[in-house]
């Protein structure tokens, strides 16, 4: 494999972050993606390593011409192995700021062309079709049809309401999380919320892209949805999909330097305030163990860990905590296309969460992403082991009675 | 070794070697802080919401300082890493800060003291009012008698501490992987010049060594240890400086200020 001599320009902030790395190595058993394969080129501070190899040297260091080549198979394998989780970053001593220098690095192979053909072909699908998956627009609207939802979806699609549904494109395209969306349009219709939707208008809210490291193309997609949204006159934004909720509201700011001009809630919290406010009414609740795993995107990127507590406690019988949870929650795998580049190393973090689901005698477990629900019910699937998996909406939405 | 020779290593060491660490080490900082504010200033695309979960600056402060004093973040993550490095650093305090003579340790401020009594000579150091200055206005730590031996002790544990450290390097094939040569370097330095600071430490208690064997001592210690201030800008050794306090009152703050 030839080497690399890739020219990566860090912030002023990644700077300092990569010279206080002590290589102290506490980043390292805490990666779940090291954890399983002890390859040591998954390693953070191993990547932090190799950033300091590629990172433009400075005036002396040019003069000298210190700049190192790297393997580049030893650039992908250590850049796309990872789930993004974030792991490393809430271990790190220094509070170094990892998941930026890893996008940073996906950023400059992307520019450079040396990102690898999967991801240059989703990209490429992702770019003509506006979702990761290449489906016609026209499909976003056809899951309702098969739940019997369509009147009250056509109803709703393009009206202006207060409250705009972000669909998001696993849940509406993907069959294993379609579920999703049914329960949340009835529960959305029970709790007589004036919501609105897209509909076919919508597109990915530009995640998959950043991380990519397609950073343009990221903000035009998740600018144009905001600007739909608040065509139709919505004050407040749902999504389903913790990656959406993240973009929407921490990215949005982080890319157009003030936060959007609506009110960014993930459905966990919306049913929190129904339930709260008692406009969802749980007449029984459900006879089962809930193991709750807590997507990345939204735990540790977003800091919302008691909200999805708080509903899982007011439908069912007991929540009982995974070893590893909350901030220090474990990734399922599917995060960081891991999909797309390494899958079987995506289906053994997914099998190993599983696993622990079941150590905790779970009935259920049960989630609040419909890209942990897919990956998870995959790997049940393939490994043979009997976890029911849901989203806490489906737990919700069981629990007041509605069936779809 | 000569007696003249370990003469001219104690004077090149103590009078002429602190003029090339200071300049070497200023230099370097320099240079690094030319580094990072050269680099560009955009925005780092974080992913991530406010680091805090804290409702108030106050209750931030609160939790950077646990961070900072206690190392709150490395407990959590692994505990046994914790009470080394914790020990660690609490031992390099309480070395540098107190002094087996009821002074800071800090070579320019320490060391030199000893200088007249081992050279049996007049010895001027090299930035006097400062020192004068330390002796005037910082207290004795600890009385005398609990000093020394308490010294002996603290540079014991320092070394094994570091030493504990270089094995868990050495024996976990990722964190080997991960280490450059430059952490070994800073490794080996603070191992061997803390085992010859406790060997000192011991000679003020008993003393075993010639004067020339006590001078040799004393220079290999002032060197290993100028050697190891003129890293801290080249190396992760900035870390104790601005590194750590930066990144993390940043992330507090900005965490913070987001909510």
């Amino acid at each position: 494999m030839t080497s690399a001599k890739l020219s990566l320009s860090l912030r002023r902030m990644q700077r300092v972050y990569v010279d206080t790395c002590t290589r102290c190595g506490l980043c390292i058993p805490s990666c779940p993606a090291y954890e399983l394969t002890l390859d040591h080129r998954l390693a953070p501070s191993y990547k932090v390593k190799l950033i300091r190899t590629l990172e433009a040297p400075s005036a002396i260091g040019r003069l000298l011409g210190l700049r190192k080549a790297v393997d580049v198979e030893t650039l992908l394998t250590a850049t796309y192995n990872c789930a993004l989780c974030g792991r490393c970053e809430e271990s790190c001593p220094f509070g170094i700021d990892t998941v930026s220098l890893w996008l940073s690095l996906r950023e400059s192979l992307h520019s450079s062309g040396l990102n690898p053909e999967p991801l240059k072909g989703l990209e490429d699908q992702l770019l003509k079709s506006g979702n990761p998956y290449g489906a016609p627009p026209s499909m976003r609207a056809y899951w309702p049809e098969l739940f019997g939802l369509d009147e009250a979806f056509r109803r709703a699609a393009g009206r202006r309401a207060d409250t705009v549904l972000f669909m998001g494109c696993t849940p509406a395209l993907r069959s294993a999380a379609q579920d999703i969306l049914a329960a949340t349009v009835l529960i959305l219709e029970k709790a007589r919320e004036g919501w609105t939707t897209l509909g076919e208008r919508e597109r990915c809210c530009g995640y998959p892209l950043l991380i990519l490291g397609n950073r343009e193309e990221a903000e035009r997609y998740l600018s144009r949805n905001v600007e739909l949204s608040l065509s139709l006159g919505a004050k407040r934004l749902v999504t389903v999909c913790p990656s959406c909720y993240r973009m929407f509201k921490t990215v949005y700011g982080e890319l157009r330097g003030s936060p959007p001009p609506l009110q960014v809630v993930h459905v966990t919290q919306l049913l929190a305030e129904y339930l709260t406010k008692l406009r969802l009414e749980v007449p029984r609740k459900l006879g089962v163990r809930v193991a709750y795993h807590d997507p990345c995107d939204l735990a540790r990127a977003s800091r919302v860990v008691e909200a999805p507590r708080l509903v899982i406690r007011e439908v069912a019988q007991e929540l009982v905590e995974l070893p590893r949870s909350k901030l220090r929650t474990s990734c399922c795998g599917g995060g960081g296309l891991l999909q797309a580049f390494n899958n079987s190393l995506r289906l053994k973090m997914a099998r190993r969460r599983l696993e622990e689901a079941l150590a905790a005698r779970a009935d259920v477990l049960a989630s609040a992403c419909p890209g942990c629900k897919s990956t998870l019910v995959e790997a049940a699937r393939e490994g043979g082991l009997s976890v029911e998996v849901v989203d806490v909406v489906e737990l919700v939405a069981r629990a007041v009675g509605l069936s779809w | 070794m000569e007696n003249s020779a370990i003469n001219g290593l104690y004077v090149a060491t103590f009078s002429y070697l602190p003029y090339v660490t200071v300049a070497v080490t200023a230099l370097g900082f320099l240079h690094r802080f030319a580094r990072w504010s050269l680099a560009p200033s955009g925005t780092t695309l974080r992913l991530r919401g406010p680091h805090l979960s804290s409702s108030s600056a106050l209750k931030a402060l609160f939790n950077l300082a646990l961070d900072l004093l206690l190392f709150r973040s490395v407990y959590r993550e692994n505990p046994r890493l914790w009470a080394v490095s914790w020990i660690m650093h609490v031992c390099a305090a309480s070395i540098m800060f107190s002094g087996i003579h009821h002074k800071a340790h800090l070579y320019l401020l320490g060391l030199m003291d000893e200088a007249p009594s081992l050279m049996h000579e007049p010895f001027e150091p090299p930035i006097p009012s400062l020192q004068a200055l330390l002796k005037r206005h910082i207290p004795p730590l600890l009385p005398d008698a609990v000093e020394r031996p308490t010294a002996i002790l603290r540079g014991a544990v320092f070394a094994c501490m570091f030493l504990i450290l270089l094995a868990r390097r050495l024996k976990d094939p990722a964190l080997r992987a991960t280490t450059s040569l430059s952490v070994y370097y800073l490794l080996l330095l603070l191992i061997s010049g803390s085992l010859m600071g406790t060997a000192l430490a011991l000679e003020s208690f008993t003393p075993y060594l010639s004067l020339h064997g006590r001078m040799l001592l004393v220079s290999m210690h002032g060197i290993t240890a100028q050697l190891f201030i003129m890293s801290i800008p080249f190396t992760c050794e900035i870390h104790m400086l601005p590194g750590a306090e930066l990144t993390k009152i940043a992330y507090e703050l900005r965490g913070w200020a987001r909510r």
